[in-house]
């Protein structure tokens, strides 16, 4: 909403700056985004006087002015045909910006120009009534050489623009933005005054008004005007109209858009000749019905939406826009104009669905007062007879099916302090409602019975009353204080499972991405996920903003891969990204989806382990390094891995899923090089998925302190040659089995392919540690177990020592 | 015999000074003091000296022999440290070259900054609470006090999934389904951290973000305690300097409504550019909790009062870090990650 300050001071007495009554109103919870001038630049330019004018000697249609810029006398260059000496006009002095061009001091076949003379079209104030297509804007009368041209032209008014909230619609109307000031200033309100000269000739035997559906329409009031003299309105009309942004078009549009904005109330003019039959049926639209709206489009009206009517068809749509056919044009002699109550849902429905969002439904739809439909169109008949624009007919033709009641609220006093935290007295209370016009009424001790305004629509309870109080006394005023109350009995939050994987991932050196949570059906094809695979099983999204983002992701993997993507093309290829987030799983139609929390990694290029070159590649045992330590983290030892070789997303070769007590809580592998194709990559990316939500049972088991062994252990080595199919894990168990009690660790820290080894065969290297939780052990038992474990490792894969 | 042991002295003292490492010292030691050093060996010849001398030879004989074995020790003490301190110097090293790099990763700057919401809230005794991204209508909307074809709708543009559910368009619901949760009991203090989504994406919007709601309802609270919990967390997020201030605004859900300015960090309040010249910096949306939401949930409105706020941790995250493009959040460049 844009509201012109000189407009608004009509009704209200106010003395403070504009910037002065923003921050008054902004803190009253009407919030000014900003204060602009009606035309931007003008106060830059200022008026000069041409004092003497002179063909230019070296060009024929060019003139040398002599002008009177009040402090100074300069010679301007113009080619303008309407110059004439006396005359006043605006001057653009050098360094001046004007659309967006800098003025500058310029020669013009060797005569300086200090600066421009403007044309209106040039200031942009053509629509405002300065200017004309015949050149320089000659400004009327004596204007002192020197004034800012926006006082010279009466445009130096300042335009608040407010930022309403959806509940303060009645703030759509400036004769109820005066009623804030007052609230806020305790200024004097002036409303302008409504009554109608009207002409001996009842409007009732022009027209008649039947509600069909009162539901969506309470109430419906007419007067008709008679010898329309069709015309422009005039140019103080035309100002304010342009500077609430709304375009002028002649006297009697002009005065249905002057009353909306000063009254709220939309209102309508139907060519009364156009209204089959004199009657007006407001009604709802009936299958397959049509109309073509002011804007000559073929408008599709279905059942649920509110059209006015003539005898025969929709003649407008009800609180949205009017219909071409009865439009006021040239021709017209005689008009109906409407002021009328639509029901806001269905009128923010009918626009919506039409995708029309006019003035006036932006009002209906907020909610408008049906007191005030008569004053609004006394208002306007009252304009367009001070206009000359025609006659008013005598008496409104007013269906009313649903009168409003008074709206009357207790306000408790107790109550009010009780919310804001304040100490109000009764009378404090009341003295506020009354700046708003509230009228109060004592009760009991403790409560006000209050009426509301009827413009107020948007009062219903008590707590609407008490929010009025804390806006008017002021939020500021309000003290600080803190809450009291009993302590948190149980400790509030340990570190979530989503926080601890966090921590645990990023202390392992990877960085954390966040990616959106919608993902296109076409990243499950560059990934190669099997059309049969529950990850295609997804949540679609109505109204996607694009393709790309139409589903609710099911896995992780392609964000991830986004963001690899992403710092590829930036050429920063050495990373280690992960996400932890939401996946999407759809129950039955109609049920909110199952959400479960995965980690998701996306890893490549290499790790720098120091400056002197050293590097490690990140490939999948990194990946399983990273892993182990995560659910390490958790609790969680002795992960199972088995190679996974039929998933198309990864590598056959190089992948593995992850188990934990017979529970798959997700896989790890590279991608399969047709994936990595897709993508056009020409690196190795590894990943990994994890169902964090399955982790989560076992790593809040509680942790329990083993104590460690008090006698010093025994270190032995072990090498063995071994068939390369035998995968590590089964060697590592049958050292185990073998080695007993006695055997408490065994790492493996050689894998060696190569001279000594036959081919088809791999040495692993062992160190074994062998103690006893209760006494030293001897070099005689420990080569005893440790003679054993070599003999059952030769059993078990003929394996021998290296 | 004395002349004897006095030159013996004075050669001693002059090898020794001239004695320049350990091994040399060990020399001395043996030479002089040895079992076949000269003084011993001049103390064994004690018997030639008549009986009178002796007591007086003995003890000068020792006096040397105690002055040698001082100086060797303290000559031994000096070398000993000569040499530490060139041990020293020889081992020095460049410290100016880079260190080892450690594996360091790095959190998202809005997981550090909803940590840091986190830890202010529950040191104020929050919980924190979740609740589903893809929500029921009802508890986005109609719960909240915003029913079908109200305006307010038009302030968040949604995704469907159909016509009851959709991608949540504010943590709000959380409030909803923690009330539910727990109703009757009191007092209920919660944070909801979690994404949000809105159907938009410009600039200055993105279809995914994040929010943090927080909600307080128990017998007793007022306007004032909203404005104090809301002080507390701003000056512990932005610095113990800042104000606040809150201007009357509407939400369905919460009425009286307000919207929370924080004196601006960059201008102390004065006027810049982060703050477009206002002194004042918008973060928060809040107000007392309607009395239609605590019916909605179980709750006597007329019994149970409390107030609510939801934040944008993008914006809280932009002006802590000095952020200035709302899109490098989700675009994942390892060059903005790694600076957090």
């Amino acid at each position: 909403m844009r509201v012109s300050y000189r407009w608004l001071q009509e009704y209200i007495k106010c003395e403070l700056s504009a910037d002065e009554l923003v921050e008054k109103l902004t803190m009253a919870g009407i919030e000014v985004e900003g204060v602009v001038p009606p035309v931007e630049g003008l106060d830059r330019i200022i008026v000069g006087k041409i004092l003497e004018l002179t063909p230019h000697p070296n060009a024929e249609h060019l003139l040398l002015c002599r002008v009177d810029t009040g402090s100074d006398v300069i010679q301007l260059v113009s080619g303008a045909p309407n110059l004439q000496t006396g005359v006043c006009v605006p001057v653009a002095l050098p360094g001046v910006v004007l659309n967006g061009g800098r003025v500058e001091a310029r020669e013009f076949r060797g005569e300086m120009s200090e600066g421009l003379l403007c044309s209106g079209a040039e200031l942009g104030t053509d629509e405002w009534g300065y200017g004309d297509d015949k050149g320089i804007l000659i400004l009327d009368g004596e204007i002192p050489a020197g004034t800012r041209l926006d006082k010279a032209i009466n445009l130096d008014d300042q335009i608040l623009e407010l930022e309403l909230t959806p509940n303060r619609g009645d703030c759509q109307a400036i004769i109820n933005i005066a009623r804030e000031v007052k609230a806020i200033t305790g200024e004097e309100l002036y409303l302008p005054d409504t009554e109608v000269v009207e002409v001996e000739d009842p409007t009732a035997n022009y027209i008649d008004v039947r509600i069909q559906d009162p539901d969506l329409c309470r109430r419906y009031a007419c007067r008709v005007v008679r010898n329309i003299k069709l015309g422009a309105s005039p140019s103080w009309m035309q100002q304010r109209l342009l500077s609430a942004g709304i375009r002028p078009i002649n006297n009697i549009v002009d005065v249905t858009n002057y009353v909306m904005l000063e009254y709220g109330q939309p209102l309508h003019a139907f060519d009364l000749d156009m209204i089959e039959g004199s009657h007006i049926i407001v009604r709802r639209g009936r299958p397959e019905e049509k109309m073509v709206s002011l804007d000559e489009v073929t408008r599709d009206i279905d059942p649920e939406m509110l059209v006015i009517a003539d005898q025969s068809e929709a003649v407008a749509l009800a609180g949205v826009m009017g219909g071409l056919a009865s439009e006021v044009t040239e021709k017209t002699k005689t008009i109906l104009l409407e002021s009328a109550w639509f029901e806001p849902i269905n009128v923010r429905r009918t626009a919506l669905r039409l995708g029309m969002r006019t003035e006036a439904s932006k009002r209906f739809e907020k909610g408008i007062d049906p007191e005030g439909i008569l004053p609004a169109l006394n208002r306007a008949a009252q304009l367009i007879q001070q206009l000359g624009a025609g006659e008013i007919t005598a008496g409104t033709v007013d269906v009313y099916m649903r009168p409003e009641a008074a709206r009357i609220i207790r306000l408790r006093t107790e109550r009010t302090n009780k919310i804001l935290g304040t100490k109000l007295s009764r009378e404090e209370i009341q003295e506020i409602l009354d700046k708003l016009d509230f009228s109060c009424e004592l009760c009991s001790h403790d409560s006000i019975l209050v009426t509301v305004p009827s413009y107020r629509v948007d009062i219903f309870e008590e707590v609407d009353l008490i929010e009025e109080v804390a806006r008017i006394y002021g939020y500021d005023r309000i003290p600080v204080t803190y809450p009291v109350g009993v302590l948190v009995q149980n400790r509030p939050c340990s570190p979530s499972l989503r926080d601890r994987v966090i921590n645990a991932v990023s202390g392992f050196g990877l960085d954390e991405v966040l990616t959106y949570s919608f993902t296109g059906e076409g990243d499950f094809d560059k990934l190669r996920i099997p059309q049969e695979s529950q990850l295609r099983n997804v949540l679609k999204i109505q109204n996607p903003l694009r393709d790309e983002q139409g589903v609710m992701r099911t896995t992780l993997l392609p964000g991830l891969m986004d963001a690899v993507m992403y710092n590829y093309n930036r050429k920063l290829t050495d990373l280690g990204l992960f996400e932890v987030g939401s996946v999407f799983i759809p129950q039955n139609p109609g049920q909110i989806p199952e959400e479960r929390l995965y980690l998701g990694i996306a890893a490549c290029g290499k790790v720098q382990v120091g400056w002197q070159g050293i590097e490690e590649e990140r490939d999948y045992y990194y990946m399983k390094g990273v892993i182990e330590g995560i659910f390490e983290v958790l609790g969680m030892k002795d992960l199972q891995f088995q190679q996974y070789t039929d998933y198309p997303v990864l590598h056959p070769g190089r992948s593995a899923q992850i188990l934990y007590e017979q529970e798959l809580l997700g896989y790890l592998g590279e991608l399969h090089p047709d994936v990595l194709a897709n993508y056009d990559l020409p690196l190795r990316v590894v990943v990994c998925e994890v169902d964090l939500e399955k982790a989560l049972p076992f790593s809040s088991q509680q942790l329990l302190f083993k104590p460690f062994p008090r006698y010093p252990g025994i270190n032995r080595d072990l090498a063995v040659i071994v068939p390369a199919t035998v995968p590590a894990v089964q060697v590592q168990e049958v050292i185990f089995k073998a080695g007993g009690e006695m055997l408490t660790d065994c790492r493996l820290f050689d894998v060696y392919y190569g001279d000594q080894v036959p081919k088809g065969y791999r040495s692993l290297a062992y160190s074994l540690l062998y103690q006893s939780p209760d006494r030293t052990l001897t070099d005689e038992e420990v080569a005893e177990v440790h003679n054993g474990i070599m003999d059952a490792l030769a059993e078990e894969f003929g394996a021998h020592l290296r | 015999m004395e002349q004897k042991i006095q030159r013996i002295k004075e050669s001693a003292l002059q090898d020794l000074n001239k004695a320049g490492n350990r091994e040399k010292l060990q020399e001395l030691r043996v030479k002089y003091l040895g079992k076949k050093g000269l003084l011993t060996k001049v103390l064994r010849e004690m018997g030639k000296v008549p009986k009178e001398l002796r007591p007086k030879i003995g003890q000068r004989a020792n006096e040397v022999r105690q002055l040698l074995e001082g100086e060797l020790d303290n000559r031994l003490a000096v070398l000993r440290e000569k040499e530490k301190e060139k041990k020293l110097v020889e081992e020095a090293i460049d410290v100016t070259l880079p260190g080892r790099p450690v594996a360091r990763g790095h959190k998202h700057p809005l997981t550090l900054v909803l940590e840091e919401i986190k830890d202010i809230f529950m040191a104020m005794g929050f919980e924190v609470a979740e609740g589903p991204e893809v929500e029921y209508d009802y508890y986005n909307f109609e719960a909240l006090n915003i029913p079908k074809g109200h305006p307010a709708r038009d302030m968040q543009d949604s995704f469907y999934i159909c016509d009851e559910i959709l991608l949540r368009t504010h943590t709000s619901p959380v409030q909803i389904r923690v009330l539910e949760d727990r109703v009757p009991e009191l007092p209920v203090r919660i944070i909801a951290p979690g994404k949000v989504y809105r159907r938009d994406d410009d600039a200055t919007h993105s279809p995914m973000f994040h929010q943090v709601e927080g909600l307080l309802v128990d017998k007793q609270s007022t306007l004032g305690d909203l404005k104090g919990i809301l002080l507390a967390f701003a000056r512990q997020m932005f610095g113990q300097e800042r104000e606040i201030r809150l201007r009357p605004s509407f939400f369905p859900f919460t009425e009286p409504s307000a919207e929370v300015d924080i004196s601006c960090m960059n201008c102390k309040g004065e006027g810049c550019r982060v703050c477009s010249g206002t002194g004042w910096l918008e973060v928060l949306g809040s107000g007392m909790v309607h009395p239609k939401v605590l019916a909605n949930t179980g709750y006597d409105p007329e019994e149970v009062v409390g107030f609510a706020f939801g934040m944008g941790v993008e914006r809280i995250a932009m002006l802590k870090y000095g952020i200035n493009d709302l899109r490098l959040f989700f675009d994942n460049d390892v060059r903005f990650l790694r600076q957090f």
